[in-house]
């Protein structure tokens, strides 16, 4: 709970009309895509730099959790307040400064749709390739404070390999300028690489320098059915051990294919498993890499591989891929889609061994575990389902998911290719990564040494995931 | 104190909202006031919040709750397929309070048997019980509330297109379908009343001019043949001819995505001389905001919503064509519009 002179300072910095205090709003502030909710103590729709400078030091004064937050799509707990405190509404900073594409590069307010950027970007023929699930309604800023990605990762990376530069507020309120707007960078730490996947917990990133590349001329995609998961996953390390660069490589299980084809009518072949490969680049060579991707595919042991390159048809297929997630929601009556597990990933040709070991795991606690992903980097999706007002169904979740990262763990592989740590995954992310956690508790405390920027997440978390739940079973 | 009745009845459907905030990408009321509880999703969590206990109803749940048109875009986005606006209805029902804008609208139905508070005698009662009829008829023409009080030119429209095919229906003209009573969430005693008025007279089908009318009576479908009055025109064969005008259609949230009904507009825009689409048209139209209960409690966020759809027509040089007496309302307040009835009895050879 703030106090009334705390309240007060703030209304002097940025007006009465910005700042959310009512139940109902601040309640809706704390959640995002994940299974957690905790209310903020205060709002803050922000709209510049200079706001978030003073903001920062009145926190930093008395010593007050500030959680950074875009549009609330983390899937990790991420945005999620759970000392309370202040979170800063970063929506209203979504101007995109400059498009300078003779020095392939753009600057953006972090509050700008990954989606609405990539529109305008088109226009010059130009693109910021992540591609995201939810590009269509999350922040630039939130997926560089994740190092988000999505599809496209195998061929063209995540957001990190995109940030030339950035403008951050750290905890006292110091206005820093990280990076450049130069192509290569050799200048001393990289220090705007450090906050990329840092989750709001080192500093308030205000404004971003993007790389961007030209778009492709053409784009093609195969679907090819399998009658098992693991021969899917064979094709997938087939195609990677192959040569040829996919700009996309996605696989889907028959848990998926079913439950996006029963919400959205995509119509996808309902086989065990199905490989989505995309191919990119000029139009006289998309026909003859699609044509080797779908042999690829036949030798592996698929049946019916079919492409296209019809634009809509490739939209449709896609819509459908990043509908994975939600829709299965719908897949049982009491079943309901959790956010558990989500986005390991393992070295390629372990994707046959993964996914075969999460089909046991589920077996093992009687849940039910989709299975998807870009198996083409190696990052693969699992989505637990479980009916979460049964006994006991928590628990057992909690359990599978324990099993399911010390497996990816052991296959060297990491408990997160792209949504980032927040709570869900802390717990497994300090064992992976136990011997980093010592510097990573250094950097920290020198750069946040009040630790006020999004406090107890990642390497501070302790305990239980199951807690700060936004479903029925409360603490 | 409310028990949450409604939303427990709707648990399930809330649990499997995931939080992903696709419903935000094309939500008009979010895309205005972008906030988080202003999204569809947003409503879903408070919805929660209610269910669960962890937040009691205060000014501010209660505003956030009504503060949408139950459009239904959000879950045209939805890939989980949450009934978002059902959702949101459910936790209307099970609120004890009311804004003092949406309080107006219940003292008026009490007072004057309208939304409006617009005495009786200022009802326009053109085309009499049965217009052009001499004989007892089984088909009726509701005649809502907007065009009894507000919009007396639909409904002279409508009359005048009936008599010059020569159909002789029954007009039924006094009583409100108590539409805006159930959008605010209270319950709306007027349909009992009014089905089985109709039913004792004989009435086998309906035709409405209001898509929010014909909703209303959906609980009756089995009972009486509800239709559109687009699709009972589409349906006769109308010689018309070219209306000279460049067109636009507008598909109303209530008569698109509530009732799936797309294509009888479209069709009698065709035979009057084409028309231009939205850029968002059909299942994935803008709302104009021009629901009763909506516009009443949050003027200048529905005012928005129509300036955005009237500014498209204009750039594109053409006049708003509506199939819903609400659209056609609000939208004329912010630019050229024509409702598909006046349209119709205009272009009728």
């Amino acid at each position: 709970m703030l106090s009334g002179a705390v309240l007060e300072d703030i209304k002097g910095i940025v007006g009465e009309g910005d700042i959310i205090t009512s139940v109902a709003k601040l309640y809706s502030y704390g959640f995002d895509a994940s299974i957690h909710h905790h209310m903020p103590d205060i709002v803050i729709r922000i709209h510049n730099t200079q706001e978030i400078s003073k903001i920062m030091r009145l926190a930093n004064e008395h010593g007050i959790p500030v959680i950074a937050r875009g549009s609330g799509t983390a899937l990790s707990g991420q945005a999620i307040p759970i000392k309370g405190g202040i979170v800063l509404d970063m929506m209203p900073m979504n101007k995109i400064k400059e498009i300078r594409v003779e020095d392939l590069y753009c600057v953006v307010e972090p509050g700008v749709i990954y989606g609405k950027l990539n529109l305008e970007l088109a226009k010059k023929k130009f693109f910021f390739p992540p591609s995201p699930g939810s590009g269509d309604v999350c922040t630039v800023g939130g997926m560089v404070a994740t190092n988000a990605s999505g599809m496209r990762a195998i061929r063209y990376g995540a957001t990190r390999d995109y940030v030339l530069g950035m403008e951050v507020v750290l905890s006292d309120g110091s206005v820093a300028h990280f990076g450049t707007r130069t192509i290569k960078n050799s200048s001393g730490y990289q220090l705007e690489k450090l906050m990329v996947g840092s989750e709001g917990t080192l500093g308030i990133i205000t404004e971003i320098t993007f790389r961007i590349i030209p778009l492709p001329e053409k784009r093609a995609i195969a679907v090819a059915p399998f009658d098992s998961l693991e021969k899917a996953g064979q094709g997938v390390s087939n195609i990677i051990a192959s040569g040829l660069l996919p700009s996309a490589l996605e696989i889907m299980d028959i848990v998926c294919i079913k439950a996006v084809n029963k919400s959205m009518d995509i119509g996808l072949p309902e086989n065990e498993a199905i490989i989505l490969a995309e191919v990119d680049g000029e139009k006289e060579v998309i026909k003859r890499k699609i044509q080797h991707m779908a042999e690829i595919c036949r030798k592996s042991g698929a049946d019916n591989v079919d492409f296209t390159d019809d634009e809509e048809e490739m939209l449709n297929l896609w819509r459908g891929r990043k509908g994975v997630l939600p829709s299965l929601s719908r897949y049982g009556e009491d079943m309901i889609s959790v956010s558990l597990a989500d986005d390991m990933s393992v070295p390629i040709s372990k994707i046959p061994v993964a996914v075969k070991k999460f089909q046991e795991i589920a077996k093992k606690y009687g849940i039910i575990i989709g299975t998807y992903g870009h198996a083409g980097d190696g990052n693969l999706h699992t989505k637990v389902l479980i009916n979460p007002l049964m006994d006991g169904s928590w628990e057992s979740a909690e359990k599978a998911v324990d099993e399911i990262y010390r497996t990816v763990i052991a296959l060297q592989g990491t408990v997160s290719g792209e949504h980032g740590i927040g709570i869900s995954k802390a717990p497994w992310m300090q064992i992976e990564r136990k011997d980093s956690l010592g510097v990573m508790d250094e950097i920290k405390r020198a750069i946040d040494p009040k630790n006020i920027m999004n406090p107890g997440k990642i390497m501070q978390w302790k305990g239980s995931i199951i807690s700060y739940l936004r479903y029925p079973k409360h603490e | 104190m409310s028990e949450m009745k409604h939303l427990k009845q709707i648990q399930h459907e809330l649990m499997c909202c995931t939080g992903c905030g696709y419903c935000k990408k094309s939500c008009p009321t979010f895309d205005i006031l972008s906030t988080e509880a202003d999204s569809g999703r947003g409503k879903v969590f408070i919805s929660y919040g209610m269910l669960s206990g962890e937040i009691k109803e205060d000014s501010s749940v209660i505003e956030a709750l009504q503060n949408c048109p139950l459009c239904g875009r959000c879950e045209k986005d939805c890939p989980s397929l949450v009934r978002i606006s059902d959702i949101i209805h459910a936790a209307r029902r099970d609120t004890d309070d009311i804004l003092p804008a949406h309080q107006t609208i219940l003292d008026n139905m009490t007072s004057h048997g309208n939304p409006f508070g617009v005495g009786k005698k200022k009802a326009y009662a053109g085309g009499g019980a049965a217009a052009g009829a001499t004989e007892t008829v089984n088909v009726a023409y509701f005649s809502g509330c907007m065009e009894n009080y507000l919009e007396h030119g639909l409904k002279k429209a409508v009359i005048s297109i009936f008599g010059k095919i020569g159909m002789k229906v029954a007009v039924v003209d006094k009583e409100c379908c108590g539409n805006p009573v159930d959008i605010i969430g209270r319950e709306n005693h007027q349909m009992k009343k009014l089905g089985k008025e109709l039913d004792d007279n004989g009435i086998k089908k309906i035709i409405f001019s209001c898509p929010s009318c014909m909703q209303s009576f959906l609980p009756f479908k089995e009972k009486f043949k509800l239709v559109h009055i687009s699709e009972f025109l589409e349906g006769m064969d109308l010689n018309m001819k070219n209306s000279g005008m460049k067109l636009i259609y507008h598909d109303s949230s209530v008569l698109g995505r509530k009732l799936g009904i797309y294509d009888a507009p479209r069709k009698l825009l065709e035979k009057a001389g084409g028309f231009v689409e939205f850029d968002e048209n059909k299942e994935l139209s803008q709302c104009c905001g021009s629901d009763i209960a909506f516009r009443e409690a949050f003027s200048g966020t529905a005012g928005k919503m129509a300036e955005r759809i009237a500014e498209e027509a204009k750039e594109k040089n053409t006049t708003i064509v509506t199939a819903s007496p609400h659209c056609y309302h609000h939208l004329k307040k912010y630019g050229d519009v024509i409702d598909l009835v006046e349209l119709v009895d205009r272009c009728l050879q």
